[in-house]
């Protein structure tokens, strides 16, 4: 072997090595989500619908594959195998345009950068990479044809079929034989022109088959915008957001803490592992807040698809389930294909939770038909029989009607029907906290919280003294409300450094930044 | 008759279990568990293959037959009927005036069981050949993919006729026929470049029906037998979110009226004013088209008294001729007076019944689990609760065929949530038999998809546009606009 050539290998894999550690170790979460926002059914009814778009083999494929990013070594490797596989057939081709060595390993590596890029944003699709190696392989095929003839008559019929197989992979192919029929000998280039036009229009003139708009003709199996960053924001919402599902709420705590985030999603995570943990009411201000926006997401006409998606979570720990529904099922709709392996498993524990055992029935027996959520499926049949499901008892009894944003009725409710749903308790308080509204905030203290035995979290008590004092109250109610002389000290020596440093936020930070004093004075709420 | 059913199903098993290997099985005294529930059913002369499954079964053997005619059947869980033998055996049932008789082995768990025959009663009373429906998922306010289909219930073709992904992803609501009539439809496509669609022989127009003086855009809409005028209610509608469990949506009107749509002249007749101001919806022609059947209930404050907004069944006379409306208001069925709400009257082509929803409150059954179908017998006056077509889910949504024998609706029986094409016989007595699902190539298709079937409404034809021209029109054709008429006279 020549000592080139070694070289390459060795880069090769290096490199390789280098990008199954990046997914596996550093960058899991896009492609873990990636695996959530799809359903693969081992069906045959559902394999018939892969027909109804171009692109089904890779589509296919690309979804069967996607499944097994439930695992992160999972991802690397498959996401690591296909790049290299596309590093090897670029530079096959490269070398069949008669570029020299070591240009073609250099070449190729260009588009495989991208590629990785692609990889690394929110919605790229597996299947988008095996479009680009059908190409390539097809590519390489017609160009080991000896017969010109046949280079030229195949041309239109092989793209036709490509694009069924690998939709937008007909472009790339279309480009790489009109520059291998340039470069080779015997062929006039004018009669190139005409199979190219006809292949290039191809996903132009059947768009309306597939019930595609031109752009989405052209780029199936792209359903989404492209990202070509190392997305790092992303990153650290989605590790929050897995962390989050798998109920390491202390790890979500950490994270927040070193991430430090300014983002409403993540703080919509904190607060969510706050109230896991029950430290909502002393650790509130310890983390970032945006106001009451950072205690729920938005599943409105106005969010965004991923908000959407994660919009669920904080209703269906509240238990309030109609809502986590609907969000769920929203989630579901804005997922690229439209169906969601994590949301259909949320609606199945959602209508396990509530006894209905029909719409569970449905949605679990989706589950089984998929590779790696069927156990769950199967052991979760048999929850349906069991009474005591402790989100039942969140469940509220009392109906009225809400807008889906009107959080505070929602959590009013859920309150009424099950007082003790400290979540409930604390995410109400919290709202109106957030909101900085006092009379609220003490209006459903008086109401919810009875709890005359135990300390004040920390929060609470420094929003409580806020009213009292504002109502001038008397040592007698200050008793009546448990209010120990630490708080009112602090409070009082707040009230002193704020005057003295005359609207300034800076002498306050150290000592009270963490406090709901110093985000009364000074939070901006979005 | 079920001694002559068991002799005949001794005799057909002895047959399939000596053809196959499946010897020794257990004997069942109930029906098979087959999806979709076809045991029973009355199905018409030309309806595609019922084909079935068992969940559970590894292995089935099926035998059909009626008269001296016998097909013998197949499959791992799933039975496909073939075409050619499922057409034969249907003219074969009408002619002899028999039913089929299903009997069927499954294998579970290693084991054959033997079950109940049951029979599948066949009527030359032929159902419209085309079906069109909305597939959507069930959630509100927000949506993403939305299409309308148009499907050929006698084979399993299916063909998208509108597509939000090619028209700007907007919303766009259901597609109703004028008459089952496929060269008289309509349906209403939001977004800027949206409007009306209304197809008459193929033509497409698309009418902005919405102007000053208007409450909103139209929604709920109906044809004259004439096909000049439609009938439409307008409304400003909310959606809320119930809290209990089991309640889900609630989507209500904080207003609506009616409006008649002259579409030769595009102007728009208003509802008279002399009536009072209470809420107006789901209006229909009575097939003379001398009459406007709707739905009415006083004005209430929404949604904190939503539990008491009930509402009545009422008619109003209507002139084609002039154009105008009457002056006199009947009250059809006082549906408050027994604490339910009517939705969505539906009157048959022959003028003989007036189908509607009934739903403890509310204007929106789809999302009720208690809403029933009920058929008035117009000529007689009697009301049948149809219990024998209802589920303790919700069924709504109904049209009828054009030879007023079948209707179709849309049932969510099987899980509460999405909503399925269920065909139902009313036949010359007026008795209705147990309904049917749209029968599927695969069978497996409602356990796998997401989807419901939305609004499904029978047609005689083939409707003559698709997708694209949808497309062009969405994009290309600038919206045709309409005025008050003014000056109404009223009868």
């Amino acid at each position: 072997m020549r000592k080139g050539t070694v070289v390459t290998i060795l880069m090769a894999g290096i490199v390789a090595a280098a990008c199954f550690l990046f997914f596996l170790l550093h960058y899991p979460y896009h492609n873990l989500l990636k695996e959530q926002m799809i359903l693969f059914l081992h069906s045959e009814e559902y394999f018939l619908t892969y027909l109804a778009k171009p692109a089904w083999l890779s589509c296919y494929a690309g979804d069967l594959l996607t499944q097994f990013y439930i695992h992160p070594a999972g991802s690397a490797l498959i996401i690591t195998a296909s790049l290299l596989a596309e590093w090897l057939l670029f530079r096959r081709v490269f070398q069949k345009f008669g570029i020299r060595s070591p240009f073609p390993s250099l070449l190729a590596a260009a588009p495989v950068i991208i590629e990785f890029l692609f990889h690394c944003g929110l919605h790229y699709p597996l299947s988008s990479t095996f479009s680009t190696l059908l190409a390539l392989v097809t590519l390489i095929a017609f160009m080991r044809l000896r017969s010109n003839s046949l280079y030229f008559w195949l041309a239109f019929p092989t793209a036709a079929i490509l694009y069924l197989l690998a939709g937008h992979g007909i472009i790339l192919f279309t480009v790489g034989w009109l520059i291998g029929g340039i470069l080779r000998k015997g062929l006039h280039r004018y009669f190139l022109i005409l199979p190219a036009v006809c292949s290039l229009a191809m996903p132009l003139l059947v768009r309306t088959l597939f019930l595609l708009s031109p752009v989405q003709a052209y780029r199936y199996p792209i359903r989404k915008p492209l990202t070509v960053n190392v997305d790092m924001t992303w990153k650290k919402i989605l590790e929050l957001d897995y962390e989050s599902q798998q109920g390491n709420w202390s790890r979500v705590l950490l994270l927040s803490r070193e991430y430090a985030m300014q983002n409403r999603i993540a703080s919509y995570y904190t607060n969510l592992a706050l109230s896991q943990t029950n430290l909502m009411g002393e650790w509130l201000f310890h983390f970032y807040q945006p106001g009451p926006a950072g205690l729920f997401l938005p599943a409105t006409p106005q969010s965004t698809p991923l908000m959407i998606t994660f919009a669920n979570e904080v209703f269906f720990y509240l238990g309030d389930l109609n809502m986590a529904q609907h969000a769920a099922m929203l989630g579901m709709i804005f997922s690229p294909c439209h169906r969601s392996s994590r949301l259909v498993k949320r609606l199945a524990g959602i209508h396990i939770a509530i006894g209905d055992a029909p719409a569970a029935g449905k949605y679990l027996g989706l589950l089984e038909k998929t590779l790696f959520y069927r156990k769950w499926a199967v052991k979760s049949r048999e929850l349906q029989t069991v009474e005591n499901i402790p989100l039942r008892e969140k469940i509220p009894s009392v109906d009225t009607i809400r807008l889906a944003d009107d959080y505070i009725t929602s959590l009013e409710i859920l309150l009424q029907s099950n007082p003790e749903n400290k979540m409930a308790l604390d995410y109400l308080l919290c709202y109106h906290i957030l909101n900085k509204d006092i009379p609220s905030f003490r209006q459903a203290y008086d109401k919810w919280f009875h709890h005359a035995h135990e300390r004040i979290p920390g929060v609470y008590a420094q929003a409580l003294i806020v009213s009292l004092f504002q109502e001038k109250a008397d040592n007698e109610v200050l008793k009546k409300y448990n209010m120990t002389t630490s708080v009112i000290g602090d409070f009082m020596d707040y009230t002193r450094t704020y005057e003295e440093a005359g609207g300034l936020s800076a002498p306050l930070q150290e000592r009270y930044g963490n406090t709901f004093w110093f985000y009364y004075h000074f939070a901006l709420i979005q | 008759m079920k001694n002559l059913l068991k002799i005949h199903s001794f005799i057909v098993l002895l047959i399939l279990t000596a053809c196959g290997r499946s010897r020794g099985f257990i004997t069942e005294q109930i029906l098979p568990p087959i999806y979709p529930d076809y045991a029973g059913v009355t199905i018409p002369v030309n309806i595609a293959p019922l084909n079935f499954m068992v969940s559970d079964a590894s292995g089935l053997r099926v035998n059909l037959s009626v008269g001296a005619m016998s097909i013998n059947l197949k499959g791992r869980g799933k039975i496909r009927i073939p075409m050619r033998k499922w057409r034969t055996l249907l003219d074969k049932a009408v002619t002899l005036e028999e039913d089929i008789t299903v009997s069927l082995l499954a294998k579970m768990q290693g084991q054959w069981h033997q079950y109940l025959p049951f029979p599948w009663h066949v009527t030359r009373d032929s159902i419209d050949p085309f079906l069109s429906y909305r597939l959507i998922e069930p959630g509100y306010e927000v949506w993403k993919t939305i299409q309308l289909a148009e499907r050929h219930s006698e084979s399993f073709r299916e063909r998208i006729i509108a597509d939000n992904q090619l028209t700007g992803n907007n919303c766009m609501n259901c597609h109703t026929y004028g008459n089952q009539d496929p060269g008289l439809s309509f349906f209403h496509l939001r977004g800027p470049g949206g409007g009306t669609v209304l197809n008459r022989n193929g033509v497409l127009r698309k009418i902005d029906l919405f102007t000053q003086g208007m409450l909103s855009g139209v929604v709920y809409g109906n044809f004259h037998p004439s096909g000049r005028y439609a009938v439409y209610s307008t409304n400003l509608v909310l959606p809320g979110f119930h809290t209990k469990k089991g309640e889900r949506l609630e989507v209500y009107d904080s207003g609506s009226d009616l409006v008649v749509v002259d579409l030769d002249l595009n102007q728009v007749i208003p509802f008279p004013e002399d009536f009072p101001h209470d809420f107006r919806t789901f209006p229909v022609f009575s097939a003379s088209g001398d009459a406007v059947y709707y739905c009415n209930a006083p004005r209430i404050t929404v949604p904190d008294s939503i539990y008491h907004l009930r509402y009545d069944l009422l008619k109003i006379p209507f002139d084609p001729a002039t154009g105008t409306w009457g002056n006199k208001v009947d009250t059809v069925v006082r549906a408050s007076a027994m604490g339910l709400s009517v939705c969505h009257p539906k009157t048959s082509p022959d003028g003989r019944y007036l189908l509607f929803s009934m739903a403890h409150y509310g204007t929106f059954p789809i999302w009720h689990q208690e809403t029933d179908l009920w058929l008035l017998d117009l000529h007689s006056g009697e009301t049948d609760k149809l219990e024998e077509v209802n589920s303790p889910y919700s069924d709504t949504y109904h049209s009828w065929s054009s030879n007023s024998r079948w209707f179709v609706f849309a049932s969510k029986r099987d899980d509460g949530l999405y909503g399925k094409p269920y065909f139902c016989y009313v036949d010359l007595r007026g008795k209705a038999h147990k309904p049917f699902v749209l029968p599927q190539k695969d069978p497996q298709r409602y356990h796998n998809t997401l989807k419901s079937y939305n609004i499904p409404e029978l047609s005689r034809g083939k409707l003559p546009f698709g997708a694209s021209d949808i497309e062009h029109l969405y994009f290309k054709v600038p919206a045709e606009r309409v005025s008050i008429k003014q000056s109404v006279d009223h009868e």
